[in-house]
């Protein structure tokens, strides 16, 4: 339970945040992610916005490049209850939600939950499309309801909730793509870049050593439950958010004025789509130091709200035409001020 | 920090963008009104236009309105000024976001609105709505604006044109005013008059239609023919017996002198006092009974004599009376005599108004010769005008005029232009300029006999050749500038005034022989043309 008290967010236990706070937060976690976690800095600043915009993250990427490092160290600095599912072929529904079982116990027997990995406030789904669909729709249920239901019980999961999915994008036989319906659950893609020599190198320093870093608690759940309410009362104004609308809708090939979308699109993005940008944006907003969501924001929340939600005609996949050249076309098409002209 | 607080800082920034607003909408109208105005003025090159002045102002007016409209329409809110001034001034989006958030109280509001209260308060609006931004929009209207002078003080190849019709315009007002002039001379007679004059009132409406012709005029050759019509037909109403009847008092008066009891009378007929005249007669027949029998006889005597003098001057009227009177004092008849004397004075009274009559009508001649002077001396102008604009122009055309002087008469209609001195008679419209007698306008080829010498003018052929008795001579018309269209020929259509031929033939006749006398024509022509006007006199008396 939360109130709003002079521009603060105080928490059933008295926490307080503040904007500066919240900056201040967040930099300190970057910084700590930053000691395990070699470049990568938009990745790290991407994985923690959805995270504080209270969305889910699907992170792409070859094996090998932290993903899991990184998942595992957020845990670490937020101190919070962390899991990891590795997903494959034969995983069940109850290998991740929970099941029940018969336990005896005073002479009796009964049924007892025994709670999958679900309930914890941070879910590492490893490899997500290597699961069957059953089983990747369990998670994605759990995902957008943050509840768990079996038999007649609902449970609730923890809050906060994060799933942060991760897939690999070259090995593709045996897995069982995402159907868009589940990827746009998401709130942002991400994809992880190969490092570059010097990164390479001080891995290789890092994790080859007596001791590896370690990464101290920043902030618990309580500071990123205030940390979610407080970006949730970022101001935006109606002409910023018509901006994300008209980017969006630009998006859709049957309503765009961009004739390469027009081209290689097949289905534009969804309403969440909007959701995803202007609450993301939110958190950038607060995290630079401002009280109201810019122009910028949205920009820079686009590719990673957009890219996993744009669907490309097979004609543009064959051209090698990526969703982020053309949310970049879009960004460069769409005006975000026509009145500065 | 409250929404007003904001919106006042944010105010100071909407007057600049209001200021920055009009300076758009101004350089807007001196583009507009510099197009227009360019527009204006290369049509005034292409056709005479003399309210250039006029039509561009009054254009430019209109855009000035215009640009007043717009920029009141889009003077920008507060919320569109915080836009802008945003995207101008990378404040990311802080004023409009603040703005919209108004006075709400969430709990990033206030820090917002503090935020953008000291970035506007900050915020230059020089740098916001900078003067520079209308460099390109200045520069362009400069440029227009320079092109427009150039246009302006270029000279005109109309210029001419246009001073030419408004001479024309000057010289038709002038007749027009003339006329007026006497209009109300003539009005106010009339007024006078203790009975109506069907004469005078008939002289007032001949002056109304003249002057609406006048007015109707577009060319001094336009109110030329009007004032020649009118010319026409004040002649027509004149009395050419009122002179006779004023010498026969006169000549009365004289007669009368030295008459017992007629001193008085004997004055005023001899001053041509009509009126005086009449006064006396009454009262000449209001005293005959008192007179002595003697008085009445040596009244009577001299009566008579005025009689005979009167009749001898062509008086009649007078005369009768007169020697009737006198004839009733010589036979004893007093009322008789009375009666006669009162007959007398009735047609003195009559004399007095036929003459006031004829002065107005004088008057009136004379005005309108005065108008129709000045309309010729214009119309004469554009002719030259004409002459050297065709010149000018190169279209071609012959260069100067010829001198000459020479004699002749001829008959012809067309059209052109020339000058010349002679006599003629012709029908025909359209330029010329020549000294001479006769009747008719015209100009152009003519076709004539006659005897003379002539020189041609310098720098151009003449057509004043010495001519030849007998020699047929022909004298080719001279086209004016193709700017000028060639009047129209008389025809069908065009309103002609007509006149009864009969009223006319006498005229026409007599200006014809009197041609023939001053002319050295040969006898043949002369026999034909008088056997010609006998043979029409014989048609008439048919």
């Amino acid at each position: 339970m939360t109130a709003h008290v002079d521009g603060a967010v105080v928490s059933d236990r008295d926490d307080t945040i503040t904007a500066d706070d919240f900056a201040r937060t967040l930099t300190a976690l970057e910084a700590e992610l930053g000691k395990l976690i070699v470049g990568q800095q938009q990745l790290v600043r991407d994985t923690l916005t959805a995270l504080l915009a209270e969305g889910h993250v699907l992170i792409e990427g070859v094996p090998g490049l932290g993903k899991t490092a990184l998942v595992r160290s957020i845990g670490d600095a937020l101190d919070l209850h962390f899991s990891r599912v590795q997903f494959t072929p034969d995983l069940m529904p109850a290998d991740i939600l929970g099941t029940s079982l018969i336990q005896e116990g005073d002479g009796a027997r009964q049924f007892v939950f025994q709670p999958g990995p679900v309930f914890a406030n941070l879910v590492l789904a490893d490899e997500v499309n290597r699961a069957t669909p059953k089983t990747q729709s369990a998670l994605l249920e759990a995902m957008q309801e943050r509840t768990v239901t079996t038999g007649t019980h609902t449970r609730p999961l923890p809050d906060p909730f994060f799933v942060l999915a991760t897939q690999n994008p070259i090995e593709l036989e045996g897995t069982y793509p995402l159907p868009e319906a589940q990827l746009d659950r998401f709130l942002f893609k991400l994809l992880v870049p190969f490092p570059s020599e010097d990164e390479l190198a001080e891995i290789a320093r890092r994790t080859t050593g007596a001791r590896l870093p370690r990464v101290e608690t920043v902030a618990d759940a309580t500071t990123v439950r205030a940390m979610i309410e407080l970006a949730k009362a970022v101001p935006i104004a109606d002409h910023v958010v018509d901006y994300a609308v008209r980017l969006v809708t630009a998006t859709h090939p049957d309503r765009t004025g961009v004739a390469e979308v027009k081209d290689a699109v097949r289905f534009g993005a969804s309403p969440r789509a909007v959701q995803a940008m202007v609450r993301a944006a939110k958190v950038r907003a607060l995290s630079a130091g401002r009280f109201n969501v810019a122009f910028d924001d949205v920009r820079a929340t686009a590719r990673p709200a957009l890219r996993h939600r744009i669907f490309l005609s097979f004609e543009a996949e064959a051209a090698g035409i990526d969703a982020d050249r053309l949310v970049d076309r879009l960004l460069d098409a769409v005006v975000a001020e026509p009145v500065a002209s | 920090m409250s929404g007003t607080q904001l919106r006042a800082a944010l105010g100071r920034l909407r007057r600049r963008a209001v200021a920055d607003l009009a300076v758009r909408w101004a350089l807007r109208w001196v583009m507009a009104a510099a197009l227009w105005c360019a527009a204006v003025l290369f049509e005034a090159r292409l056709r005479p236009e003399p309210d250039v002045a006029l039509i561009a102002g009054c254009g430019a007016l209109t855009l000035a309105v215009l640009a007043v409209v717009g920029w009141l329409i889009q003077r920008p809110p507060l919320a569109r000024v915080a836009r802008v001034v945003d995207a101008r001034l990378g404040l990311d989006e802080r004023l409009a976001t603040a703005l919209a958030v108004g006075d709400s109280r969430g709990v990033l509001d206030e820090a917002l609105r503090a935020d953008a209260f000291v970035r506007a308060e900050a915020a230059r609006p020089g740098d916001a709505f900078p003067l520079r931004g209308h460099r390109r929009g200045g520069l362009i209207a400069v440029l227009a604006l320079a092109a427009v002078a150039g246009l302006a003080a270029a000279p005109n190849p109309q210029d001419a044109t246009l001073k030419q019709r408004a001479a024309d315009r000057a010289a038709v007002k002038k007749a027009a005013d003339e006329i007026a002039k006497q209009l109300a001379t003539v009005q106010g007679a009339e007024k006078k008059q203790s009975a109506p004059s069907p004469a005078l009132h008939q002289l007032e409406t001949e002056l109304q239609q003249a002057l609406k012709d006048l007015k109707a005029a577009q060319t001094p050759r336009q109110a030329v023919e009007a004032l020649s019509n009118l010319g026409d037909k004040l002649q027509q109403t004149q009395d050419p017996d009122v002179a006779a009847r004023s010498t026969g008092e006169q000549a009365a008066g004289d007669a009368l002198a030295g008459t017992p009891g007629a001193g008085q009378l004997s004055k005023d007929l001899a001053a041509g006092q009509s009126a005086g005249a009449a006064k006396d007669l009454q009262g000449l027949a209001s005293a005959l009974p008192a007179m002595s029998g003697a008085q009445q006889q040596a009244l009577g005597q001299g009566l008579q004599k005025a009689a005979d003098a009167a009749q001898a001057q062509g008086d009649s009227a007078l005369g009768s009376a007169l020697s009737a009177a006198a004839k009733a004092l010589a036979g004893g008849d007093v009322s008789g005599a009375q009666r006669a004397l009162q007959g007398a004075g009735s047609a003195a009274s009559g004399q007095a108004s036929a003459e006031s009559l004829q002065q107005q009508i004088a008057a009136a001649q004379a005005a309108a010769d005065r108008a129709r002077a000045g309309a010729a001396a214009q119309a004469d102008a554009d002719t030259s005008g004409q002459s050297g604009q065709a010149s000018n122009q190169g279209q071609g055309q012959g260069q100067g005029q010829g001198q000459g002087q020479g004699q002749g008469q001829g008959q012809g209609q067309g059209q052109g232009q020339g000058q010349g001195q002679g006599q003629g008679q012709g029908q025909g419209q359209g330029q010329g300029q020549g000294q001479g007698q006769g009747q008719g306008q015209g100009q152009g080829q003519g076709q004539g006999q006659g005897q003379g010498q002539g020189s041609g003018g310098s720098g151009g052929t003449g057509n004043g050749n010495p001519a030849q008795s007998g020699d047929q001579v022909y004298v080719a018309g001279q086209p004016g500038s193709t700017d000028v269209p060639d009047p129209q020929p008389l025809g069908p259509g065009q309103p002609v005034p007509h006149q009864d031929f009969a009223g006319v033939l006498q005229q026409f006749e007599q200006s014809a022989l009197d041609a023939l006398d001053r002319s050295a024509v040969s006898p043949d022509d002369r026999t034909l043309v008088q056997g010609y006007f006998s043979q029409l006199d014989g048609g008439r008396q048919q």
